[in-house]
Order: C-alpha cells, then sequence, then structure tokens
C-alpha cells in the first residue's frame, strides 16, 4: 500500500494494534453478550454507513443534505418491496434477498441522480433548503403507496440470506454453544458492510475526489480553475453519498425487520446531522463514533432508566429515556460545537503523534 | 525539475475583449498578443481592469463580445474547467487553498486535470498507482519552488511567502502551457520579491511556459517581463517592450497622476 512510504510502519504501530485489538473484541462479541447489546450495535452499525455519506457530502464537500432520511427510506423499502413476496395488501418481486439488497442501493443512487439538476447548482446550506422537501415528499409517499409500502403500518422485511443462509433466527447454527439467531448472524454481516463502507469512504476521500471536494468546499472557483467540473463534482458526491444512505437505509430495513414511515422523518435526517458533526466533519472514524453515540445514548437511558436521576420508563412521571437522551445530545453538539468543532475525530487527532496526524475539517459552512 | 520542455509554450491572442458588469465596461476593445515562451505583464492603476482581464481569460468572467485565443483555438466562453483543460493554469490575488489541507495535498489538487480516477475507482483503491507517479512529479514542482520541508505541514500552518509560492507551485503542477499569475509577490519583501521573479523566469525555461502576470511591482515587472500591456479604464494605453513603456507618456500620466488641477487645491485649502 503506498500509505506505507507516506507514513512510516513505525508510526503507525501503535495505530495498527489499537485497530487489531478492536477487531477482535468487534468479532469476539456475539459470543458473550445478549441480543439487546447485539441489536443495538446493528442499529449503530446501520446508522455509521449513512453517516459516513453524509459526512463525504458536507464534511468534505461542504454539500449540506437534509434530505438524507429520503435515501434511506429509499434503501429500506427498496429492499422491503424488491426481496418481498406479494401477500397481506403489498407487492413485492421476491428476488434473492442479496440481489435486492444491491439494487436497493443503486436505486438509492439513482434517486439522487434524479435530484443532480439541483445538487448540481446548489451550494452548501441552500442545498439543505432545497433537499429539505424530500423527506415531505418521500414521508408522503411512503403513506399513500400503499402496493409498495405498506402505507402507515409499513411491512414486513425479509431477512438477507447468502447461499441458502438465512440471517435470521431461522438459521439453525451453534458457535461454541451459543446459538446464532438474527442478532449473532447479522452482527457479522453488518461488521463487514460497515468496514467495506469506512474503507471506500476513507479511499475516496485521501484520493484524488476528497482533495477535489474539499478544494471545492472552500472555493469553488478555485477548484474549476484546476480543472474541476463543479457541477458534475456536486452531482456525483450527491449521488456517493445517496447510495450510502440506501445502503443505511437496507441494514436498518434488516435490524428493524419491519419498516415504518414515520421513521424516515425529517429527525432521522437532523440525527445524521448531529453524528457527523459530533464527529467530525469529514472524517470517517468521527461518523462511526458520532453514529454509534446518537444510536446507543437513548437506548441505553431507556434500559438503564430506574437508575438514572430524571429518566424514567415508559408511563413514568420523568423524562422519557428518548427525551432526555435528546437533551445529552443536544447538550453535546453546542459544547462540541464550542469548544471544539473538529468533533470527535479531532479529539483523537490531539492524543496521536503530530507526524499521521491528518487535520480535521474546519467547522460547518 | 527536469529541464527539457515537456510541451510546447502556447500563444496567447486577446482580440476585442470587453467584459461588461451590468452596464459597466471593465474591458472596453482589449486587444494583445503573448508569443509563445515570453513573460508578459498587465500593469495598470487600480481599477484599471487587470483582474477582470485574467478572469476573462481562466472563463471566471463570460466575454460580452472579442475572442480569446490559446494557440489558434478559441477558448472564449469555456468554463474554467475546461479552460484549466487546454492547459491554463493560473493563481489569485487573493490566496486560495485549503487551509487544513498538507502543502502536498494541496499540490496534489493541480494534477486533477491530469489523472482520471474518479470516485468509483479511487473508492476500490484503483487510483493509487496514478497517485504515486503524480506524486513524484509533484515533490519535484515542489523542491523547486522551495516548498520540500513544508510538504506534510497544513496550509494554514505556512507563512504568507511560502503560501504565494504553493499557489505558484499548485499552478505549475497543471504542467501548463499557458501561465497566468495575478499579483505573484504582492505582499512579499523585496528578497521574497527577487526570489520569485526568478523562479517564474527558470520555470518559463525549463517548462516551456508563456506567462501572462497582473503585478504592481515596478521592479519585479521591469525584470522579467519581455513585454507590457499597460491598462487604464478598461483599455490598452500601450503595449511594448519595457523600455517602451517606461518612455511612454500616457504610462507616466496614468501612474503618476496628471499634473495637479487647481480644484485639488481648493478642496484642500477648505479641509484645512
Amino acid at each position: 500500500m503506498p500509505e506505507t512510504s507516506r507514513f512510516p510502519m513505525a508510526g503507525r504501530v501503535p495505530a495498527l494494534c489499537a485497530l487489531t485489538a478492536a477487531l477482535v473484541v468487534l468479532l469476539a462479541l456475539p459470543l458473550y453478550v445478549s441480543a439487546f447489546w447485539l441489536n443495538m450495535g446493528l442499529f449503530a452499525m446501520a446508522a455509521a454507513v449513512g453517516a459516513i455519506g453524509l459526512t463525504i457530502l458536507l464534511g468534505a464537500a461542504g454539500q449540506l443534505s437534509l434530505g438524507h432520511a429520503f435515501f434511506v427510506a429509499v434503501g429500506a423499502y427498496g429492499y422491503a418491496f424488491l426481496a418481498g413476496e406479494s401477500g397481506g395488501g403489498v407487492s413485492g418481486l421476491g428476488l434473492p434477498p442479496l440481489l435486492a439488497a444491491v439494487l436497493a442501493v443503486l436505486l438509492a443512487g439513482v434517486c439522487g441522480l434524479l435530484f443532480s439538476p439541483v445538487s448540481s447548482r446548489l451550494r452548501g446550506i441552500y442545498l439543505g433548503i432545497a433537499s429539505l422537501g424530500l423527506v415531505f415528499l418521500g414521508h408522503h409517499l411512503l403513506q399513500n403507496m400503499k402496493p409498495v409500502t405498506g402505507g402507515f403500518e409499513g411491512r414486513t422485511v425479509v431477512p438477507l440470506s447468502i447461499g441458502g443462509f438465512s440471517f435470521s433466527d431461522q438459521a439453525d447454527v451453534t458457535v461454541l454453544g451459543v446459538p446464532f439467531g438474527a442478532a449473532e448472524s447479522q452482527w457479522y454481516l453488518f461488521l463487514v458492510v460497515t468496514v467495506g463502507a469506512a474503507l471506500l469512504g476513507r479511499n475516496v476521500l485521501r484520493g484524488r475526489p476528497g482533495r477535489a471536494l474539499r478544494l471545492m468546499k472552500d472555493s469553488e472557483i478555485g477548484a474549476s480553475a484546476m480543472g474541476v467540473d463543479i457541477r458534475r463534482t456536486k452531482a456525483a458526491v450527491f449521488v456517493l453519498s445517496s447510495m450510502y444512505a440506501g445502503a443505511a437505509g437496507v441494514l436498518t430495513a434488516l435490524a428493524f425487520q419491519r419498516t415504518v414511515p414515520d421513521y424516515f422523518s425529517l429527525h432521522l435526517s437532523v440525527s445524521y446531522l448531529v453524528m457527523v458533526i459530533l464527529g467530525g466533519l469529514g472524517s470517517v472514524g468521527g461518523a462511526i463514533a458520532g453514529a454509534v453515540f446518537v444510536v446507543t445514548l437513548p437506548l441505553l437511558f431507556s434500559r438503564y432508566a430506574d437508575s438514572l436521576p430524571f429518566v424514567t420508563g415508559a408511563g413514568g412521571q420523568g423524562l422519557d429515556a428518548s427525551t432526555a437522551a435528546q437533551f445529552v445530545y443536544g447538550a453535546v453538539v453546542i459544547v462540541a460545537v464550542i469548544v471544539q468543532p473538529g468533533g470527535l475525530a479531532a479529539l483523537a487527532g490531539a492524543v496521536r503523534p503530530p507526524r499521521s496526524r491528518r487535520p480535521a475539517a474546519a467547522a460547518a459552512p | 525539475m527536469t529541464t527539457t520542455p515537456t510541451q510546447t509554450a502556447a500563444e496567447l491572442r486577446v482580440e476585442d475583449v470587453s467584459v461588461v458588469f451590468s452596464g459597466l465596461r471593465a474591458l472596453d476593445g482589449v486587444s494583445f498578443t503573448v508569443r509563445p515562451g515570453t513573460i508578459h505583464a498587465v500593469i495598470g492603476p487600480n481599477g484599471a481592469g487587470k483582474t477582470t482581464l485574467l478572469n476573462a481569460l481562466s472563463g471566471i468572467y463570460r466575454v460580452a463580445s472579442g475572442r480569446i485565443m490559446v494557440d489558434g483555438q478559441e477558448v472564449t466562453g469555456l468554463r474554467p474547467d475546461r479552460v484549466a483543460r487546454r492547459g491554463v493554469a493560473r493563481t489569485f490575488q487573493n490566496i486560495v487553498v485549503s487551509p487544513v489541507e498538507s502543502t502536498l495535498d494541496n499540490l496534489m489538487v493541480g494534477r486533477h486535470r491530469l489523472t482520471r480516477s474518479g470516485i468509483a475507482a479511487t473508492a476500490l483503491g484503483l487510483g493509487r498507482g496514478e497517485q504515486r507517479v503524480h506524486e513524484a512529479r509533484v515533490r519535484d514542482i515542489a523542491e523547486f519552488a522551495g516548498l520540500s520541508g513544508v510538504l506534510d505541514r497544513p496550509a494554514a500552518s505556512l507563512a504568507y511567502g511560502d503560501l504565494k509560492r504553493l499557489e505558484f507551485a499548485r499552478a505549475l503542477c497543471l504542467e501548463p502551457r499557458l501561465l497566468i499569475l495575478d499579483e505573484p509577490v504582492a505582499g512579499m519583501n523585496t528578497a521574497e520579491s527577487a526570489e520569485l521573479a526568478r523562479l517564474v523566469s527558470a520555470a518559463r525555461d525549463a517548462l516551456g511556459l508563456t506567462v501572462v502576470f497582473v503585478e504592481h511591482d515596478m521592479g519585479v515587472v521591469m525584470s522579467i517581463a519581455d513585454r507590457i500591456t499597460v491598462l487604464d479604464f478598461g483599455k490598452v494605453v500601450t503595449d511594448g517592450t519595457p523600455e517602451h513603456v517606461r518612455q511612454h507618456p500616457e504610462v507616466i500620466s496614468a501612474y503618476l497622476g496628471a499634473p495637479m488641477e487647481s480644484g485639488n487645491d481648493q478642496v484642500a485649502e477648505r479641509l484645512s
């Protein structure tokens, strides 16, 4: 790998060790922890994939999207429709699930491409406003295209299966005495997708497109004077981000085993925004960290509601867990933007040796 | 840096070019020719239209009338990225770099027009071979421009003079046939200015470039320019060798101002 010539191996050994250790822990986890924790991990990984797409769009290219939830919905419902069987008031194509998953991601990309007349012309916050409409359009379609989406109640999602192995509770597999149900087997599936998405995203950001995007964020005229086709680049990065969102949608659908329209609201778009801002704009690792934080906090709050002050379970007197979590990450975003605009990524960079430090992206546009 | 020119310098012909901003004629029928391999200065007082001319040449401003020809091919009306792809590189008066990026990454952006790997190929790691080849060349150019010591530093941490040289080096990274510099030594001290002027000359000699530059520093202009076009109020005042321009009466009046009118004296009296 060419990085070895740019960054001497000596400086990377601690990082590689940490990465290996983390990977070992992640691989061994299903053998030791309960389905609650594994499911939480699934939701976090699904969100992480979508956040990587948004951090490329917003962090590197400076293009704001509030329509991310729309493309997540396209991925989720696309998969549910393509892989699902007809019956029970909804139709489906009954395609092999793996094919359906790939097509759902491509479908999200096509939807991103259809938006390119807008995404290639607007920049920054103006694109954010324009993409806002997609969320409402999407929500309307999800409610009303009943044969495809199942309407208000949504539709169930066929579990993924590859070569006869089903990532569901039906698979009768036991590893080291641990029965591998949906949570355990999907854990590995999601891990592969997340690591793959992270590597692809990192390559894009470190390579020729990433450099062009970052100069474009700072100066469109400057980038075009280097030969960067601004409109084409903006459209392309929007399509890429849509495909990431589509993949996140497929994973989300698989994790929930059901899709309902209300999940894909503006609130989801804003959650993704919080993830990438908290994580540090333009950083893949930051996007993953931000996603883990935003997804796990409300789940942790509700699990430990009894032992936390002010937080109660359903029907109690205090704040419910998800509201409490929103207060917390609302506060954390404010503190982060003021104190450490580079987010979690910059925080990590501060403890890394300066030689290999990648400067974290600047503050939001 | 290799001393054999990798390509032939371009000829630039500006034919009767006008640029109009909502009624204001910023450029009014400007014509001049830059012969291949020469260094051509554009001078004039503030507001004369010098930067407007450079922006018109690089496709940033739309030309209202007239033609711009690079090696006989018309580039009028092309978008900036298309002009860049014809081998026209430029620097900016207000430095335009990615502040958080390293010097090396800022220079690598200059290879954009010469490299191919798109988003999909780069995502799959296919752009690395190409990147390695181009990085070697970029490092050579950085050494030529005296930036070898700061390649890994974020651009924001560079001294002003280094930033100006970074922009110059990045333009060279496009392997241009025509290099456009907008006030390359503005804000530099005398020694830095002389050094950059030397770099511009050396780059022209080594790389086979045609250079068009705008500059207020007359010392630099007179030392490296083969020919000078003088603009005032969007029109060409005169065009010729440094000796010719130095003695031209209209240039002297445009630069030093016309002899004081009595009106100014009256204003001065009222103010005192």
